[in-house]
């Protein structure tokens, strides 16, 4: 099976296709879990979403229910991860009104500080934390485009398709999304932030 | 009530709705002459500082539970290529009928031919990993005729699951010891034994 011995298996103990999935998720991973980050309300719901993404995606490889080859994964993880956050939210909103959440919301802003959604580069770590601030500030649906396009490299087709909207939508909120991000940075800059 | 109700008509028809900002123009000009998609100039040195922050690595033990969950999901290189797990094995996936005993009867019935065919290429959905053999094959040897053959199923294992052609298939791993011998008119007998290793498909049911 000559098809198989490019793949250089790095770890002796690991199989070829364990190597090949640690391999694709060590470069997939990080902009899946931003984009989740962008999507939930915490670094937790973050990570359960892209686990369950994943499962889900795993589970109709499995069966051979997946359409389209290892390009379409990526498309689907970001539809499944956009969903499922979603759906968790509408599950917190129920039980949000049926608990009392004093102080939970400072609670997460705080745990928040301590999970950064960039790498922290100390040369340049101002202009990360500004800039991670005004994508959280951003509404939603504008960083959403923004975390796809840049970090994740979709383009605006594949964007408008997870987020069921048009290529032309996509494209209009990406440039409102940037523009008004600049304009917070600008803001920044001006005030001596930056 | 009626006066009242006509002076505040007048005074929010008086108003004019505010005159859209230029970025709004500038992308609805854009979208009409569908150039929306394609990079903006001036906004390209911001992108490149924007795209120069790089995600967080993913949390060693996150990653731990990303690779156990597809740890039993055979990679797929592409359509009809994947790399097998350890275990070659995929869990979850509901049997209905014994697939190494129907691919052991696909294996048999082709072993009788097997053995006196060219070692090329066979182009079908059989992926054969024969023996190298190095020099001359003594099948090839001019003068010597087929006198007997054997071929046994020495192992058979499940090797998971492929796509092909978007439909499910188990690949069935086949172990052979083929046995032959020939002989020359001189009455030399000369004996081969080589292993064959084949991969079948067999089409797989799914739910």
């Amino acid at each position: 099976m000559e098809a198989f011995s490019p793949l250089v298996n790095s770890a002796t103990d690991l199989s070829p296709s364990a190597s090949a999935w640690r391999t694709w998720l060590g470069e997939n991973a990080p902009r899946l879990l931003l984009f989740a980050r962008q999507q939930t309300r915490s670094n937790e719901d973050a990570q359960d979403v892209l686990q369950d993404a994943l499962v889900k995606l795993v589970e109709k490889i499995r069966t051979g229910e997946f359409v389209g080859g290892q390009e379409a994964w990526m498309p689907y993880l970001y539809t499944a991860i956009r969903r499922l956050a979603i759906d968790l939210s509408r599950r917190d909103d129920r039980r949000k009104r049926r608990e009392d959440t004093v102080g939970e919301d400072l609670g997460t802003e705080q745990q928040e500080a301590f999970h950064p959604w960039f790498e922290s580069d100390a040369s340049d770590d101002e202009t990360r934390a500004l800039l991670e601030a005004g994508l959280k500030e951003l509404p939603p649906k504008f960083a959403e485009v923004i975390v796809m396009k840049i970090w994740g490299e979709r383009t605006f087709a594949e964007i408008g398709e997870a987020l069921d909207i048009s290529q032309n939508t996509a494209a209009s909120r990406y440039r409102y999304g940037l523009e008004a991000l600049k304009r917070k940075l600008g803001g920044a800059r001006r005030k001596g932030d930056l | 009530m009626n006066t009242e109700f006509q002076e505040l008509e007048n005074r929010l028809s008086a108003m004019r709705p505010a005159a859209p900002d230029d970025g709004l123009l500038s992308r609805l000009e854009d979208a009409m002459e569908d150039r929306l998609a394609l990079p903006v100039v001036e906004d390209a040195r911001f992108e490149a500082m924007v795209r120069g922050a790089k995600p967080v690595k993913v949390p060693a033990e996150l990653m731990v539970s990303l690779e156990s969950i597809v740890a039993t999901t055979p990679f797929p290189l592409d359509d009809n290529i994947v790399l097998f797990t350890k275990g070659s094995a995929a869990p979850g996936f509901k049997r209905r009928y014994r697939p190494i005993a129907a691919a052991a009867a696909v294996a048999c019935l082709g072993a009788a031919t097997a053995l006196f065919m060219p070692t090329s290429p066979r182009g079908s959905s059989v992926v054969e990993n024969s023996p190298i053999v190095h020099g001359k094959h003594p099948i090839s040897t001019p003068g010597y005729v087929p006198a007997s053959f054997g071929r046994n199923v020495e192992d058979a294992s499940d090797e998971g699951v492929v796509l092909k052609d978007g439909k499910p298939h188990r690949v069935m791993k086949i172990v052979y010891k083929e046995q032959g011998s020939f002989i020359n008119a001189e009455g030399k007998k000369v004996e081969v034994e080589q292993p064959r290793v084949e991969y079948i498909l067999v089409p797989e049911k799914a739910d």
